[in-house]
């Protein structure tokens, strides 16, 4: 059958090529793309103070930040920009008082526009149990009703850092280098309540679920279609 | 101090601005334009197993509905690891359990596993079909895929291939490719992209969750766009370079030995990918 050898020949050698291409070029997947806990932010409240725990995000952005601090040699920046994490870079940072001052510096907390002094509780592990800030606002108990808090960790490293943020109240926001101030509400709950709350749960249920429907509709659809197409082309064939 | 930060901040600008969509969504349309490159941006970087996908698609004689299906997996697998992953993150507090870097490293593991058993799956279709193809010039025929339509386990039928012609002709031996195509497209779409995962959290940060796991939709499809795009190429590219050979003899050759080499190479990468990932989790 000379018409048949050429097309298993041709896929054979196809076959050949492909695979010397993914042996030279296949990665593993995700190789180049890290990809881990974002920077997350955690505000609380008494009578007394406000507590701010920050965590720094993946391991990585605490080389990161050891870097931009002068803490680690320029050395440690490979050839094409990165980074890698070592045993020992969190310790170092933690330890380091420049960790503090450049908390105290980018997270800024006032209170009816009069700033609440700062303090370092706790900066024992950036990574897991973040870093554990307290701020004392002025006036005393029973304590402000709402506190703004500007948030601009890691944006001079790189604008794409964001930081999440929870709050009493199950309150929720994004901050980012447009983003940087929000007010909370401390006192009693907001009217608008926040994006954690069981209600913000229903609805972020209700929308995604929305989503959802739609999609597996519109594949439901699609699949119908071609079905139906197919049997329409079969039939002149008998 | 300036200076080139993590890979993970040297991402596209198209995936820098993803995430920022959510928060100021500004001309919506322009958004899933945005999220759709993003996705697209995404694909081309390594990853997904693109070398592995073409690889599959030559060497079990794939169709373009096959390259199809390839992308749809990995698209659908994608949104759905983003998906699963965010919404367990933000409601269920997932990083108190588990940190995401490690889950990343458990994914691969379980990809680079998938990579394998395709791989294996794939070598014992070989063996088992090597008697019926030994006399050197095959039979030319096939299991039904002529007709259009999407299952594969119909009886032997003649199939008519235009000499030349990507994705007409069924020559393949054994049952459907679509059990491969589809573990391979799970195993590229397991480990979500950081853009798609910081989206979708942000939506759900900011009570817009329904318009984020579109965006992310709008991304998975830039993601497919590609992948199909590589898959496309694969094959024509299969079909060009052996009307390029001469040498009958050798491409006979080829022709017995490359499907196990394709799945050789498929069972070498997915252990690697999978001994990587191991030695990631034991850091």
């Amino acid at each position: 059958m000379p018409s048949f050898v050429p097309a298993r020949l041709r896929r054979a050698l196809g076959v050949v090529v492909a695979c010397l291409v993914a042996l030279g070029l296949a990665a593993p997947p995700a190789s180049a793309h890290p990809f881990g806990d974002p920077q997350t932010l955690e505000l609380t409240a008494d009578s007394e103070e406000v507590r701010v725990r920050w965590r720094v995000g993946m391991s990585d952005d605490v080389t990161a930040l050891a870097l931009h601090l002068g803490l680690l040699p320029p050395e440690r920046v490979m050839l094409d920009g990165a980074v890698l994490h070592e045993d020992g870079d969190d310790e170092l940072l933690a330890a380091s008082p420049a960790l503090s001052d450049y908390l105290l510096d980018r997270l800024v907390v006032t209170a009816d526009g009069a700033p609440c002094p700062g303090e370092v509780v706790d900066a024992g592990d950036p990574v897991d149990d973040g870093v554990l800030i307290s701020f004392r606002c002025p006036g005393g108990a029973p304590g402000p009703e709402s506190v703004n808090l500007e948030v601009r960790t890691l944006i001079d490293l790189h604008r794409a850092y964001r930081t999440l943020a929870s709050g009493p109240y199950g309150q929720r926001v994004v901050y980012d280098g447009e983003h940087p101030d929000h007010t909370w509400t401390l006192g009693r709950a907001p009217a608008s309540r926040g994006h954690g709350t069981p209600t913000a749960s229903s609805s972020a249920a209700v929308q995604l679920g929305s989503v959802l429907v739609v999609l597996v509709g519109s594949g439901a659809a699609g699949a119908f279609y071609v079905r139906r197409r197919g049997r329409r082309t079969e039939v002149p064939r008998g | 101090m300036t200076w080139s930060l993590l890979p993970l901040l040297s991402l596209p600008t198209w995936g820098e601005r993803l995430p920022e969509l959510v928060t100021s969504p500004g001309f919506v349309p322009l958004a899933f334009a945005i999220a759709f490159a993003a996705g697209a941006a995404h694909a081309l970087a390594p990853g997904h197993g693109k070398s592995l996908a073409a690889a599959y698609l030559v060497g079990s004689e794939g169709r373009v509905r096959d390259a199809a299906w390839m992308a749809a997996s990995v698209a659908a697998m994608h949104t759905a690891s983003v998906l699963v992953i965010a919404v367990a993150w933000t409601f269920l507090s997932l990083s108190d359990v588990l940190r995401l870097d490690d889950l990343t490293a458990g994914l691969r593991l379980v990809a680079g596993l998938l990579v394998v058993a395709t791989g294996l799956w794939l070598l014992r279709r070989r063996l088992r079909a090597a008697p019926h193809r030994s006399d050197g010039h095959g039979h030319g025929h096939g299991h039904g895929h002529g007709h259009g339509h999407g299952h594969g386990h119909g009886p032997a039928v003649q199939t008519v291939a235009a000499p030349g012609a990507v994705g007409t002709a069924v020559a393949g031996p054994g049952p459907s490719r679509r059990p491969g195509i589809v573990l391979l497209g799970i195993s590229g779409g397991l480990a979500p992209s950081p853009a798609a995962f910081l989206v979708l959290v942000s939506g759900l940060y900011v009570g817009r969750s329904g318009f984020a796991l579109a965006l992310v939709v709008a991304f998975g499809a830039g993601l497919a766009l590609v992948l199909f795009a590589v898959g496309l190429v694969a094959l024509a590219g299969s079909s060009w370079l052996a009307r390029a050979g001469e040498s009958r003899r050798a491409l006979d050759l080829a022709s017995r030995l490359a499907p196990a080499l394709a799945a050789v190479s498929l069972i070498v990468l997915g252990g690697v990918i999978s001994a990587l990932a191991v030695s990631t989790l034991l850091a």
